[in-house]
């Protein structure tokens, strides 16, 4: 139980937009797109849309409600809440997933954000005009992220890429020191409207260029639609592509990562409201942002546009190649490039930050409440432990390494994990009729009924499913990958301290939980 | 682009746009009837007096 002065919410539009914040991120703009590309353009978006009702609507309604559960009774941190819903001694210590899913991804996607605003500001200065040649931006790519050898990220000096990353260290932390009504909502009130409104420039610009090279006549904007939008093959085709389960396991995974579910971050947000506020329309509300800016602006900008200048085969790539390589080609071929350019690598940073902050939250809730830490010492803590992961991250950079590793065993496996464990607290231990309870007090929308017996069946058996068949394709070369590269096991090596560490931590919160509890008997 | 693709677009640009905006406009709405409720009008002097 929290001590002291209790941080919240000033208003119920300032935790929406911080949510869908939160998931609003690079995913939205770059991996959707890249990954509908990938799988036949529309007939993607049939598994994508059933996966939204299924599996990332339920588990996101589950956690606003469990979130405030918990919040209600004294708890904003995963632990606290998780034990807070299940009486099991063991219940605190899983929720240490809750803490070092946000820590770790933030240590490696704080960099990410760093090469966004570094672009951002090339653009602005026109130093990211290289001419109409791939090769050039790919040269470009790996040489600002020091791809080439581990350490060659430090060796440019105080150069634009380390500039960059130091102030993004900076304004996080001074955002995330001045508390959630005072930073973080502050904040994602000013950024999610402009990140808009910078993404709506974008498409409008894509929208308008016509047939750019008289050369290439069928590269236009509407061959740019169709190639992210069409069914190849008709109906045969469309039956086909949606017999490939790989596709279906791609869409899921897409909208689990989409929503931020499983992050310990909207389970953090939500415990900070009032026991009588709306968690149904919100929580709806964050969810229809987080696909607004993913299919009406990620799915109408970034493959047409690719599309147009560089045909079929150019609008196709990772979230990396598309977004710092392919993209930059093309506003070098775009009218008005350089100011477009600006726009969109500043709406990927506005994504990012806000995105970046949510990930800080939770374990500075923990450090609060767990180990009485006031806001300076949490922040500093917090600090201390991130830069460490950073620092690992950006020195190991060949073939980024220490990113993937981390990515792949936190920011994928450990997310799978944790979501199945909320999947059940919701569904099992807090059950369907304390839970309806927690949604619908104070609610602005009725939940369908239908959602207690999706919550308790359908989400995690469709959860497992996508878990199980991911684990099969990507396991063998993440493990081989483990014991060949020592840059791989120093990164995973240091994420198992962390986890000891916050065990640790949760093992003395938990005492002084119960010392607190007992005195208050 | 084939009817499929055209169909497909604006089925899914008009759910994701649409479901925002019918959430965002009944968030809003409660937003403005909670910040009349606090408004310093609706308060009843004989509260404060007490």
């Amino acid at each position: 139980m929290s001590s002291g002065k209790k941080d919240g919410w000033g208003s119920s539009l300032g935790v929406i937009l911080a949510v869908t914040g939160s998931a609003v991120g690079l995913g939205n703009f770059l991996r959707f797109p890249g990954l509908a590309a990938k799988y036949d353009g529309g007939a993607f978006l049939i598994p994508y849309f059933l996966a939204l009702l299924f599996l990332g609507l339920p588990i996101a309604w589950s956690e606003w409600a469990m979130g405030r559960y918990g919040g209600q009774r004294g708890f904003n941190s995963c632990p606290g809440i998780f034990r807070s819903i299940w009486k099991s001694p063991l219940a605190p210590y899983c929720g240490v997933l809750g803490l070092i899913v946000p820590v770790v991804i933030y240590m490696y996607y704080l960099w990410i954000e760093s090469w966004c605003l570094g672009y951002a500001w090339k653009y602005l200065t026109g130093a990211l005009n290289l001419g109409p040649e791939k090769q050039a931006y790919a040269a470009h790519f790996t040489s600002y992220v020091g791809l080439s050898a581990d350490g060659a990220f430090f060796h440019q000096g105080m150069a634009l890429p380390v500039v960059s990353l130091l102030l993004c260290v900076a304004l996080n932390f001074f955002i995330i020191y001045r508390g959630l009504s005072g930073g973080i909502e502050k904040v994602c009130l000013w950024g999610m409207p402009l990140l808009v409104m910078c993404a709506l420039l974008v498409l409008a610009r894509v929208l308008t260029l016509g047939t750019p090279d008289p050369a290439h006549p069928e590269r236009n904007v509407v061959g740019g639609l169709a190639q992210m939008w069409d069914i190849r093959g008709g109906l045969p085709g469309l039956i086909q592509s949606l017999a490939n389960a790989e596709m279906w396991m791609a869409a899921a995974g897409q909208i689990f990562f989409s929503l931020s579910v499983g992050f310990g971050v909207v389970i953090n947000y939500a415990s900070y409201l009032k026991k009588k506020d709306d968690i149904a329309l919100g929580s709806t509300t964050a969810v229809a942002g987080n696909e607004f800016c993913e299919v009406s602006l990620g799915g109408l900008i970034t493959i047409p546009a690719a599309f147009i200048f560089l045909g079929a085969a150019g609008a196709v790539g990772g979230t990396f190649g598309l977004g710092f390589q392919t993209l930059p080609l093309v506003f070098d071929r775009m009218p008005a490039g350089q100011l477009f350019g600006f726009l969109w690598f500043f709406l990927l940073f506005i994504a990012a930050i806000t995105s970046s902050l949510s990930m800080l939250q939770p374990a500075i809730a923990f450090f609060e409440e767990g180990l009485g830490l006031d806001r300076r010492g949490s922040v500093s803590l917090l600090g201390f432990i991130t830069l460490m992961g950073t620092g690992i991250v950006v020195w190991f950079t060949k073939d980024l390494a220490a990113l993937d590793a981390m990515d792949f065993w936190v920011g994928s496996f450990c997310i799978f994990v944790l979501a199945t464990i909320q999947t059940f607290l919701y569904g099992w231990v807090l059950g369907p009729i304390r839970g309806r309870e927690e949604l619908e007090r104070g609610g602005l929308l009725p939940i369908p009924r239908i959602f207690d017996f999706v919550i308790r069946y359908i989400s995690p058996v469709f959860l497992l499913t996508v878990f199980v068949l991911w684990l099969h394709q990507s396991w063998a070369a993440k493990w081989q990958a483990m014991q060949t590269s020592p840059s791989v096991r120093i990164a995973l090596f240091f994420v198992v301290a962390v986890t000891v560490l916050f065990l640790l931590l949760i093992l003395r919160a938990v005492r002084t939980w119960e010392a607190r509890e007992r005195k208050t008997r | 682009m084939s009817l499929y693709g055209w169909t497909l677009l604006a089925l899914s640009v008009g759910f994701t746009t649409g479901s925002l905006v019918w959430c965002l406009a009944r968030v809003l709405k409660n937003h403005s009837r909670q910040d009349r409720l606090h408004a310093p009008a609706d308060l009843d002097p004989r509260e404060t007096d007490r």
